[in-house]
């Protein structure tokens, strides 16, 4: 299995946030290129895929878009399951959903795998008069976390390919970096990812569940 | 998707007291279609619905079955299943649906309630979240177009009301869309009385902060799914697709997303009159007709592929909604079933989560109990008031009354009676056992599941049944000749021994009369728990079909 041969892998994203932070319109933008001023309140899980490539590979990615509600994560410890990357949400424009990210990223960690790619997302940087976040807040915490960061608009569609993109490309290079280095427990150390080594010896499978 | 025979409705500016918001934002009014959705967008012009004639009689059917309510459920009758299976009126919605899910009743019992709730301002936290919503709920709808229109602020009065009134439960994004589709059939009032009466006791857990109710019935719709259509069963099974994935959606709207509109009204029809159990049939209906056929597994070859199909049912329920409720009827699944299945997965269920007290087993499974548990209500709180001091509050009759007629009961409690505008209403005592009912429009238990090629309509075997798929109007005279009402002072003996049948107390639950607990009344301790709701409950094993 090197890794000049042309290989498909499918990665499956979970997008995760407050409610109406915007996590629906991030996946129909990247999706389907697709901004809906009129969406509907998501029940349970929404989900679409797209075929990117990167690095000469075919990545298909499975996105899974959850229902933001308190309540709801009651049924969406499911959706965790063999998620390689997560996208956490929030609205810089309410300041209470980005106080919400640390228990996302709690829910997350006790639900998905350890390994997993986040990014926190700043959405709906078309509405930048009405801040109340400012970037570098929360690109600093981002870091301190070991978590990619990005702010977005899914409705003047800035960032949006790049966020994803970011991610996917991240996942890729752990999945490749563990069979370039295969057998070994050292840790591969990413540049924006968590800075602590920890051993890795498990990688979580990056095929379709 | 839309039939030539369709035709757009222009609708009037917001003078018209249809309530169309349509004119105050936009400049051109958005053509709609019958039922007040927007053309462009996710519209179901398709079905022109049942003739004027057939329409009338049923009408005329229903106000003859509204006129004698309560009697009609002392006694066994199969009129209001019949009626329910056929389609409810457009214009006698507004009255049926709280009368069978019993928000009537409550209505009744708590005349200021309501209004009460609404005059105050409710938890800011939720306010904020209703507010939040409110223009996502029914985006494609006319009546929720515009943000101070009366269909957003009815949808927020009633969804502030509840939480007020449930302050323990609170709000869940998936009783908007609920709520949306009540409003448009009903006032304010009694939409949030019937929300009260789903949320509480048709499906309850189902908005509740754990959501206990939408994950034990994910369980229950698996076991469903394999006794009714094993081969996608196994197929959603092997590509790790579960319940939970494609079907939270259906069960916590009760389809309100997933259904032509006309559809859904029947669907509707049906789970005020059965419960619960229409949604499981539903679901079953749906998955059948994307993964009933072979071929059609084999176009999803993995987990995506499986769940956008699944994603995309309702392109498959595009003709009659006839077609689509006899398929739905004939899913064999038997309120005894679901009933024996609900016991087996709750023990499952306490070992998982042992701290866990929900209990599914006192929900309403349809129109009688849901009858039942207000009447029982109304007895709890009249015994409170009677413990109280309140002794203008008669007491409850003893079976020689029953057999009394309406118009003489009310003679000999004029003196103490507290002046409850209908008779029949009145100090009646609730206990009423259920009886296991004759399978009368569709034999389904007996039937067998088959996995069949093309999804068939399981044609149903009662001749009422029969001639209502051939021929509505044969059908309707046909029902002239079922069991006629017996007004209740003849037959008097008969009449009595039957009651007293009745009330033997059922082998499950405690039997009515032993009950001591404190009950709550609804202003001053609105949340009642689902563990004493199957404390106070019986069980009422019904076949219904």
């Amino acid at each position: 299995m090197g890794s000049d041969e042309a290989y498909n892998f499918v990665f499956k994203v979970v997008l995760i946030g407050e409610s109406g932070v915007g996590k629906s319109n991030l996946l129909s933008r990247f999706t389907k290129n697709e901004f809906n001023h009129d969406s509907r309140t998501t029940i349970g899980v929404e989900f679409s895929t797209r075929t990117v490539q990167l690095n000469g590979f075919y990545i298909k990615a499975q996105i899974w878009d959850t229902a933001g509600l308190e309540r709801y994560r009651a049924i969406t410890s499911a959706y965790y399951r063999g998620a390689v990357g997560a996208l956490l949400v929030y609205d810089i424009t309410k300041h209470l959903t980005y106080e919400s990210v640390e228990r996302w990223l709690k829910e997350l960690y006790d639900h998905a795998d350890p390994h997993i790619v986040v990014m926190l997302v700043g959405n709906k940087t078309d509405l930048e008069s009405e801040r109340s976040v400012p970037t570098e807040e929360a690109k600093d915490f981002a870091e301190k976390k070991g978590l990619l960061f990005l702010e977005t608009s899914a409705l003047q569609s800035t960032n949006v390919e790049a966020a994803f993109n970011k991610v996917l490309e991240e996942i890729h290079k752990k999945v490749n970096s563990k069979e370039v280095v295969r057998g070994s427990i050292n840790a591969v150390t990413l540049n924006s990812s968590r800075a602590e080594s920890q051993e890795e010896e498990k990688k979580p499978c990056c095929k379709n569940i | 998707m839309l039939k030539a025979s369709s035709q757009p409705h222009r609708h009037q500016s917001e003078e018209d007291s249809s309530g169309s918001d349509a004119g105050s934002e936009v400049s051109l009014e958005p053509e709609t279609d019958r039922f007040g959705f927007i053309l462009t967008n996710g519209s179901t012009a398709g079905s022109v619905g049942p003739s004027p004639e057939l329409v009338r009689q049923r009408e005329a059917k229903w106000i003859n079955i509204i006129g004698q309510w309560d009697r009609i459920l002392l006694k066994k009758s199969s009129k209001v299943k019949l009626q329910c299976q056929k389609g409810i009126p457009a214009s006698l919605r507004a009255k049926c649906w709280p009368l069978l899910c019993g928000a009537s009743e409550r209505m009744r019992q708590n005349e200021n309630l309501y209004e009460s709730l609404d005059s105050q301002p409710g938890l800011q936290s939720w306010v904020d979240i209703i507010e939040r919503d409110l223009d996502r709920q029914f985006p494609f709808h006319e009546m929720f177009l515009s943000k101070d229109g009366h269909g957003q602020r009815g949808l927020f009065r009633v969804l502030k009301a509840y939480t007020q009134f449930q302050p323990e439960e609170g709000y869940c994004q998936a009783q908007g869309p609920v709520a949306a589709v009540l409003l448009m059939n009903m006032p304010a009032e009694e939409a949030f009385w019937c929300l009260v009466q789903i949320s509480e006791q048709y499906l309850p857990g189902y908005y509740s902060p754990l959501l206990e109710g939408v994950l034990f019935d994910a369980a229950i719709l698996s076991w469903v799914l394999k006794k009714t259509c094993p081969a996608a069963h196994k197929h959603l099974q092997q590509h790790g697709v579960e319940p939970l994935m494609f079907a939270t959606d259906w069960l916590m709207c009760l389809f309100t997303r997933h259904l032509p509109f006309n559809t859904l009204l029947r669907v509707w029809d049906l789970f005020f009159c059965y419960g619960v159990k229409v949604l499981l049939q539903v679901a079953v209906v749906l998955v059948r007709r994307v993964l009933g056929r072979a071929d059609q597994r084999k176009q999803c070859p993995g987990q995506m592929e499986t769940l956008e199909r699944l994603r995309g049912v309702r392109e498959h329920v595009q003709e009659e909604e006839e077609t689509f409720i006899a398929e739905v009827c004939s899913v064999p699944l038997s309120g005894k079933d679901l009933e024996k299945r609900t016991e087996k997965e709750l023990g499952r269920w306490r070992k998982d989560k042992p701290s866990s007290t929900f209990d599914p087993r006192g929900r309403c499974y349809g129109y009688r109990m849901a009858w039942a548990r207000t009447r029982q209500q109304k007895e709890e709180r009249e015994q409170k008031e009677r413990e109280t001091g309140n002794l203008s509050v008669p007491l409850a009759r003893s079976a020689s009354t029953l057999s009394l007629s309406p118009a003489l009961l009310h003679k000999r409690f004029r003196k103490g009676g507290k002046g409850n505008p209908a008779p029949t209403e009145n100090q009646e005592t609730v206990k009423v056992e259920e009886q296991t009912e004759p399978s009368e429009a569709g034999q389904c238990e007996k039937e067998e599941s088959k996995e069949t090629g093309e999804s068939t309509v399981i044609s149903e075997k009662t001749e009422e049944s029969q001639s209502v798929e051939n021929n509505p109007e044969a059908a309707e005279e046909s029902n002239e000749n079922e069991q006629k009402e017996e007004p209740c002072d003849t037959n008097q003996p008969q009449v009595l021994e039957e009651q007293r049948e009745r009330r033997k107390p059922q082998t499950r639950g405690k039997s009515f009369q032993g009950q001591k607990e404190k009950v709550s009344d609804d202003v001053a301790n609105p949340a009642k728990t689902d563990s004493q709701i199957t404390r106070n409950s019986v069980s009422y094993a019904e076949s219904y079909f």
